[in-house]
């Protein structure tokens, strides 16, 4: 035992695990930018590789100085240690993500940079770059990687390559939102995610490169873009190498395999195991998809109804390429865009903005790379409610039994209903909190709904609210509200929990 | 916190949702039976995803029509 570990009393030993933990994920993050590095380098940017060099430099110095009160040995977690971790390392990985961002001169302050960083790492896809058309090819690597990674989840990244199976480790795991073990092991596990996830990103490039060559992109253009554009759809990100987003490609092939890839990262990680480990079925037994097809269908009737009547579009292949693609980019939460950001607030009519806003509220399902309230609670909020039904319209002594399917049949007890309206709550008021925020600030009511929406739901579609001019204030308000969306308020609510207990002491 | 811990116990009780699925072939399966496997997966995905698509946009233009 080191001199620096004996001297710290009992109550500041509880912190060696978070710190250790929070060490070792802010250390692979910075090792992780190495992929910009050498992309900076090969395209001839020394300026940006310096940049990316720093960052390296500072994470690879920070994690180490965390690692130092452990000495390096493998900690055991609580759960609230575990959920600290999680909370600790995305808010440690935004500030050191947003160091080459601020000093490549492309953000306005480190604030936007970490803005956009926690953007990425949440897949939510809102930007406040400037000039984002001229971004040098490292810093788009970067933006990509970020968002990439952010899906997929950091703290699974570490999992899979860094940490050894502990005691502590599936309590990390699901601070970060995933609550479903694919297989026994949680190290597995997170190595099953990274399987799934590089066999897409390997068809999902090819495809997009191969549909970028065929639009005129030069062949090195056009893969970047396809590993670019891929990275984000796959984790239902949003971000996109040029500021027209995906209406820049002006291309029905590149929409159509942009909204198949985010659809499919849309779907819940139990659920392509299952699919691959054939188990064909369940892609339409799940409850999660089941919902899915049923809210978007509903949702994207209503909204090009009100599309068609108000002549928005004039053909059925624009309200599909418009409107449709970005009623499923909402609703999984993507944020890919073919429309300008005006157009939402100031062109769709009341019935299709309310029905794009509970798309982004919605959200994809749960143990994905997709934001929002998540298929498996609409589902077992429903179900819920039908059980409820079921059991008035009983004889009183009746035993109402109601299952839901997720990998196996679930016997639906209130637990699972009560959890599910719980979150489902908070979204709800922390959406009217960041709606309030942004209307305050004499934004207008339709886009700061639609916005808010966005943020809390990680989707990145814009009213045109998200901007470099938009106040500080609101700017630290968003990157709380993804935050917390991405996190599912448990990891974030039990880091204030410990804030508040220290803070007290 | 009572509700929080209530989730993190749901969570608890999910944990072996996918134990059953998928164990043999991650961890007894040849990597030609594995690429055979998701290969047969990711084209039972993207047929999911497209007729997700197509049979949620044919409803859309559906009641389009019709009203």
């Amino acid at each position: 035992m080191n001199l620096a570990h004996m001297a710290l009393s009992r109550k500041m030993k509880r912190l060696i695990p978070v710190c250790h933990y929070s060490g070792k994920i802010i250390l692979l993050f910075a090792g992780t930018m190495i992929v910009p590095l050498v992309t900076s380098l090969a395209a001839g940017e020394p300026g940006t590789a310096l940049d990316f060099l720093t960052a390296i430099g500072t994470g690879a110095a920070v994690g180490l100085v965390l690692l130092l009160p452990s000495g390096g040995q493998e900690q055991d977690l609580t759960w609230s240690q575990g959920m600290v971790v999680v909370a600790l390392s995305w808010l440690g990985s935004m500030m050191l993500g947003a160091i080459p961002y601020y000093l490549s001169g492309y953000w306005r302050s480190y604030l936007d940079a970490m803005f956009d960083v926690m953007s990425g790492l949440t897949t939510t896809g809102l930007t406040l770059v400037l000039d984002l058309d001229h971004v040098p090819y490292g810093i788009n690597m970067w933006r990509h990687l970020v968002t990439w990674l952010g899906g997929q989840g950091i703290v699974v990244l570490a999992l899979s390559f860094f940490i050894r199976s502990i005691p502590g480790a599936f309590k990390m795991y699901v601070g970060e939102g995933k609550d479903e073990r694919l297989l026994p092991n949680v190290v597995s596990t997170a190595k099953a995610i990274w399987y799934v996830s590089v066999v897409y990103l390997a068809l999902g490039t090819i495809i997009l490169w191969i549909v970028g060559l065929h639009i005129g992109l030069p062949a090195g253009r056009a893969f970047l873009h396809g590993l670019w554009v891929l990275m984000a759809a796959w984790s239902t990100g949003g971000f996109a190498p040029q500021s027209q987003n995906i209406l820049y490609y002006h291309s029905l092939a590149y929409e159509v395999a942009t909204v198949v890839f985010f659809v499919i990262g849309s779907f819940n990680f139990n659920l392509h195991w299952a699919i691959w480990s054939g188990n064909r079925r369940e892609i339409y037994r799940n409850l999660e998809t089941v919902t899915f097809a049923v809210t978007s269908t509903v949702i994207s009737m209503c909204a090009l109804w009100e599309l068609s009547k108000l002549g928005v579009y004039g053909d059925a292949v624009s309200l599909f390429r418009r409107g449709y693609y970005s009623i499923i980019s909402a609703h999984t939460t993507t944020g890919f865009m073919t429309t300008y950001a005006r157009q939402f607030a100031l062109e769709w009519g009341p019935l299709a903005l309310v029905a794009i806003t509970l798309a982004m509220l919605f959200g994809g399902s749960a143990s994905s790379t997709a934001g929002g309230f998540k298929a498996m609670r609409i589902g077992t909020a429903f179900r819920g409610v039908v059980q409820e039904v079921r059991r008035l319209l009983s004889p009183e002594r009746a035993v109402v039994v109601e299952r839901i399917h997720l990998g196996r049949d679930i016997v639906l007890e209130d637990r699972h209903v009560r959890a599910a309206l719980t979150i489902i709550t908070l979204y709800v008021l922390a959406w009217f909190i960041i709606f309030g925020v942004t209307a305050a600030y004499g934004y207008d009511l339709a886009s700061s709904m639609f916005e808010a929406a966005s943020v809390i739901g990680n989707v990145g579609l814009s009213a045109g609210v998200t901007s470099p001019a938009m106040p500080d204030l609101l700017k630290v308000v968003y990157i709380l509200g993804m935050w917390v969306g991405r996190l599912e308020f448990m990891a974030v609510f039990v880091f204030l929990g410990h804030i508040l207990r220290i803070a007290r002491r | 916190m009572r509700f929080f811990r209530d989730e993190m116990g749901d969570c608890e009780s999910m944990r072996d949702l996918g134990d059953m699925i998928a164990r043999k072939d991650y961890e007894h399966g040849s990597v030609r039976e594995g690429a055979r496997s998701a290969a047969i997966g990711v084209a039972v995905e993207v047929a999911g995803a497209g007729i997700l698509i197509l049979v949620g946009l044919g409803l859309a233009f559906l009641a389009i029509n019709m009203v």
